[in-house]
């Protein structure tokens, strides 16, 4: 379980060399959520709003500057999530795994697949030497819909929703309990978007994962998620039950995001 | 509206583009056929690679030197663009033809203030404008693309606007010598969900209020269905489907027609009550383009006739029944969708059209490739 309480994290303003030091942007304000084992949270806002800064400070990449977050894993240990100490962070990275949102920016184009796959097992606490990663790795590349003649390719060989698919193999090196997902179909066509979409479902049963799903698309966060969280601001102004939004959101701001949104007629 | 007697805006027949690559040929445009008309919109819509966005440079021929051109017919006002003097050519590029481009913060000089960018722009097209006169002009191009305060933003540089601020920009640049076309390519992919709703209305504000027409590309079937009159529907080059927005949405043809729409995903619908429409397999590798219908690989009712050849673009009425594999009659049902308004000619390019592809397409939902 991830718990998130009051989090904030700020950046520094690079307004010129003396003001520098003084003026600051909060990109998230005191944001408190909890994502329950098992459960798929969804959050969604426009881009600014500190969706992807609310993922990097879960899984650690940044350190608040105010507020906990503390992760309890299937075992029931508490890891505080952005502790400094290397071994905490080695442990923590074999209990949660980011995905990023574009798979030909977040691949190096150099390197073969399974070098890939095994640099996201390297250095944490699950490394068991070349050959163990090797074998996970195979099983990693067939648990997403690849197969071992994929492991020697690089990623410019691969279609987009191909390297999405290593991507999210990556993660998956570690066995994580529980995969951030950073707008991963957004930089996909459509009609791959569901195959991703479908195979995150897929494996989400398969492995018991708990997900924090990204996404500024409404239509596919309502969908894939249980709760949804919205942002503004870097607040979270609004949470609930995926389908309780969808049909009745109360922000105004939520309203707004919904309203903007283009449809289709419906289906006859 | 313009004159609208004299035919189409622009006309374009057998449209190829082919790109000398490193890894051989890459067929970015295998044969397109589009018709502009004064005073509508026309929305182009395909998903990446479809070659959308090199049919729309095409049509002012600023493809680069790489690129292998073949067009047969391609007129603007029943002027031919291809053999068109540079001169001509200049009077067209943004001049008789405005575009804006997908991300307003990679298509402006950093360095110049909007005034000075409007200033440059104007010149170009209106040499005779003297710089009060050219002040006034972009105050006014300001105002009318919605931006407040015009007279104290022009003095602004690109990074002090926000994304769908400097996409009103752009726009007004692309207004400055008074098109009778506006192609817009992909203007919202880069803004947030509400930021696109103020663009789409502003480009449908200044349809009505300068009689422009819109040749707007997207890969939002959504989106494009909102603003368009007509729509093209592109995929491995090639136009699937063509014809008056409405038929094209409620009654589409084509089974990758029908296969975008089930893909899409409509707000408030739930993992746990619905599986998705995923259509299985890749786009298709415009180095390696399928001998037959390039939806075929991916197609639910393909046959063996469909990857032999290219299937020709056939015509049928609008109105005629099709598609809607819920109501075998469509015309008669009484809650069918399809507005009694819809008329016009419908174009696509499947061996199979109508309610068996509707049917089988609807039939196998959720296969996904993994």
């Amino acid at each position: 379980m991830l718990t998130l309480d009051a989090v904030s994290k700020r950046f520094a303003l690079k307004a010129g060399y003396f003001a520098a030091a003084r003026r600051h942007v909060y990109a998230v304000r005191e944001v408190s959520l909890r994502i329950a084992a098992g459960e798929t949270y969804g959050l969604v806002g426009e881009s600014g709003s500190g969706k992807t800064t609310t993922a990097r400070l879960a899984v650690g990449m940044y350190r608040p500057d105010g507020g906990a977050i503390t992760y309890r894993d299937r075992a029931g240990d508490l890891h505080e999530v952005g502790r400094s100490g290397a071994r905490a962070r080695r442990e923590l990275r074999t209990r949660l795994a980011y995905v990023f949102q574009d798979p030909a920016r977040s691949l190096n184009p150099r390197m073969r697949v399974e070098s890939i796959l095994l640099a996201g097992l390297r250095y944490t606490a699950n490394w068991r030497g070349v050959e163990d990663g090797r074998s996970r790795a195979l099983a990693a590349l067939e648990s997403v819909g690849l197969a071992a003649r994929h492991l020697s390719r690089r990623p410019p060989d691969f279609s987009g929703g191909q390297r999405q698919r290593v991507a999210i193999a990556r993660a998956l090196m570690v066995q994580p309990e529980t995969l951030i997902c950073d707008e991963i179909v957004s930089a996909l066509d459509v009609s791959i978007r569901s195959q991703i979409l479908d195979l995150l479902q897929h494996l989400r049963r398969e492995l018991g994962l708990t997900l924090m799903f990204i996404s500024h698309d409404l239509a596919v966060v309502t969908y894939f998620c249980d709760r949804v969280g919205v942002m503004q601001d870097g607040r979270l102004v609004e949470e609930a039950a995926a389908r309780e939004l969808a049909a009745n959101p109360r922000h105004g701001y939520t309203q707004t995001l919904y309203a903007a949104v283009p449809k289709l007629p419906a289906p006859g | 509206m313009r004159d609208a007697d004299a035919g189409p805006l622009y006309d374009v027949t057998g449209l190829t583009v082919t790109f000398s690559t490193e890894r051989g040929p890459l067929h970015a445009v295998r044969g397109v056929d589009l018709e502009i008309d004064a005073g509508t919109v026309v929305g182009l819509v395909g998903e990446s690679g479809s070659g959308k966005s090199v049919t729309a440079q095409a049509l002012l021929r600023l493809l680069p030197p790489h690129a292998l051109v073949n067009v047969p017919r391609l007129l603007f006002r029943g002027e031919d663009v291809v053999t068109m003097r540079p001169a001509a050519l200049q009077r067209l590029r943004g001049g008789r033809v405005g575009m804006i481009f997908q991300e307003p913060a990679r298509s402006f000089d950093p360095i110049y203030s909007i005034e000075r960018s409007l200033a440059e722009t104007l010149h170009t097209h209106r040499p005779e404008l003297d710089p009060e006169a050219l002040h006034a002009r972009s105050v006014a191009l300001l105002e009318e693309v919605g931006i407040a305060e015009a007279e104290r933003r022009l003095a602004s540089f690109p990074h002090q606007f926000s994304g769908g601020m400097l996409q009103r920009v752009m726009i007004a640049h692309a207004l400055a010598a008074d098109p009778e076309v506006l192609i817009a390519d992909e203007p919202t992919t880069a803004l947030d969900v509400t930021v696109q709703a103020q663009v789409v209305d502003l480009l449908l504000r200044l349809r009505a209020a300068r009689g422009l027409a819109i040749l707007f590309i997207s890969h939002d079937l959504a989106l494009v269905g909102q603003i368009a009159d007509r729509l093209v529907v592109m995929y491995g080059g090639l136009v699937m489907e063509q014809g008056p927005a409405a038929a094209v949405l409620h009654a589409p043809r084509h089974p990758y027609t029908r296969a975008l729409l089930d893909a899409h995903l409509p707000l408030g619908v739930h993992y746990t009550e619905q599986p998705l429409h995923a259509i299985p397999g890749n786009v298709p590798d415009p180095l390696h383009p399928e001998p037959g219908c390039p939806f075929a690989p991916r197609c639910a009712v393909a046959e063996g006739r469909c990857t032999r050849a290219i299937p020709p673009l056939v015509a049928e009425p609008a109105h005629a029944p099709a598609a809607r594999a819920t109501s075998s009659v469509a015309a008669a049902a009484p809650h069918d969708p399809m507005p009694a308004a819809v008329t016009g000619i419908v174009h696509h390019r499947c061996l199979l059209p109508g309610t068996k592809a509707s049917l089988a397409a609807a039939a196998a939902p959720g296969e996904a490739a993994c």
